[in-house]
């Protein structure tokens, strides 16, 4: 059965709104104005940021990898403590459900989508030229980038989101 | 403002109100007429909206004919400049950051008794196959607490408590213990019983029971060396109250078998010493007093 995109980015939402989240806060970080944002809407893309002019490649890959840190990081913290009374002895809670949902939703947002790694790719050949070392250690993750929006037709964003939001906190309770 | 003349209608009009197509500026009235005239086939020309450089681009701001600084190439005056580089997050998004960390903190907090539980539950378990009947059931105890929700984990620490009476040689306190958590794992709480029943038989003198039982756990694993050596046992103390010399063969035979089977083992030669000098002796102790007496072991004379 395939789902349409929207109607998952609909019932994903808070993950698009950390998305955008995470890239107007590096941009703030790094001091690059943001000139628009729109944290979520129905619609493709379902959210946006427009920035200013990116001048340094550490920049460049902040804003363009930072949801991938922010997500990830929301998507553990929420699914850890929630996902521990029923992975441990099966007792269910709604609002256990409601983080994971949260959780899972905001995780499954992680990846960069194509237009931050074009971003990145057009700034890492720039400082690349320029022998900038991060750019040319960040020439194999920006592939990467562009593979895993390749897979996304896959479901691999989502399956990113389960495995950081379920996977990664049975790991560690199984390690206990 | 810098204003231009529309190439087509003549007209002097604000810049930002002009397009440029394919090097023909015109005015939006002019727009439709100059695009049909620049096509060719089905291929339509390109449009550019024109921009006065010295016009926000955002608040509309006149700047008179003095350009403004830009931001993607977009003119931008200094209030508008310096909003985009400290552009506020929204309300509702520092309101909504702020309920999720709340929620995260709060579920940290109120399901940590699971996380702490779990460790608990682990350590007891450790605890439990190293021998520590004691420490196993009351780490179990305490992860039973912290989870009340959870039955399970009380019946594995009466189980664990269970064990510990039986290794204290309480032998009523574990068969009553035992009873409440049969239902964990029916055949191995039944075995304990068993044990437990043992130990409370030989307490009473009541040796035909401990014949009984002994021999009913044998037949149920019928390959364990100290599972003999208890038949053998029963079988001793039967030797020791009658002097029934079948009593004291039936004892050896299955002490012969043990032997045979349990290689080593240091426990089990220690009780092999026992049922021995049961049988030599005809004096039935116990194996606190057995090992106070013979810290060395006893051999036969």
């Amino acid at each position: 059965m395939i789902i349409p995109g929207f109607i998952v980015c609909i019932a994903t939402f808070p993950g698009v709104i950390v998305h955008e989240f995470a890239h107007m806060l590096f941009c703030k970080i790094r001091k690059v104005p943001v000139i628009d944002v729109c944290f979520f809407r129905i619609g493709n893309p379902a959210g946006y940021v427009v920035h200013g002019q990116i001048n340094d490649f550490t920049t460049a890959f902040l804003v363009s990898v930072g949801p991938f840190i922010i997500n990830s990081v929301f998507c553990f913290l929420i699914c850890l403590p929630a996902y521990t009374p029923f992975y441990a002895f099966g007792i269910k809670e709604p609002l256990s459900y409601f983080l994971l949902w949260l959780g899972i939703s905001i995780g499954m947002h992680a990846f960069p989508s194509t237009q931050d790694a074009k971003n990145l790719w057009h700034h890492a050949k720039e400082s690349a030229g320029r022998c900038n070392p991060l750019a040319i250690i960040s020439f194999p993750l920006v592939i990467l980038i562009y593979v895993v929006n390749i897979l996304t037709f896959f479901w691999l964003d989502y399956l990113y989101g389960f495995a950081i939001g379920i996977g990664l906190p049975t790991l560690i309770l199984s390690q206990i | 403002m810098i204003n231009t003349t529309c190439q087509n209608c003549k007209r002097t009009i604000p810049s930002n109100d002009t397009f440029k197509v394919q090097e023909t500026i015109c005015c939006t009235d002019c727009l439709e007429q100059v695009v049909k005239g620049k096509q060719t086939g089905k291929q339509q020309p390109q449009i550019e909206r024109q921009t006065d450089p010295t016009v926000c681009f955002n608040c509309k701001f006149d700047n008179g004919h003095q350009e403004l600084e830009k931001i993607i190439n977009l003119p931008v005056c200094k209030k508008c400049s310096d909003y985009f580089e400290n552009r506020p997050f929204p309300v509702w998004i520092k309101l909504s950051l702020g309920i999720v960390i709340a929620l995260v903190i709060f579920a940290f907090v109120y399901n940590f008794r699971f996380i702490n539980s779990i460790y608990k539950i682990k350590a007891a378990d450790k605890a439990f196959l190293i021998g520590d009947s004691e420490r196993a059931y009351k780490l179990q105890a305490a992860a039973a607490e912290l989870v009340p929700e959870e039955p399970g984990i009380g019946l594995v620490s009466s189980f664990y408590e269970g064990g510990y009476l039986l290794s204290r040689e309480n032998y009523e306190g574990a068969i009553d213990i035992f009873n409440k958590c049969k239902s964990l794992n029916p055949e191995l709480i039944d075995y304990f019983i068993k044990e437990a029943l043992i130990g409370k038989a030989f307490n009473n003198k009541d040796y035909d029971a401990f014949l009984e039982y002994a021999m009913e756990i044998h037949n149920q694993y019928p390959n364990i060396p100290m599972h003999m050596a208890s038949v053998a046992s029963a079988y001793a103390c039967k030797y020791a109250v009658t002097s029934d010399n079948q009593f004291k063969e039936k004892s050896l035979e299955y002490i012969g078998k043990a032997v045979q089977l349990a290689g080593n083992s240091e426990d089990f030669k220690t009780y092999e010493q026992r049922i021995k000098h049961r049988l030599h002796t005809k004096e039935i102790i116990s194996g606190k007093e057995f090992s106070k007496r013979y810290p060395n072991g006893w051999k036969e004379p």
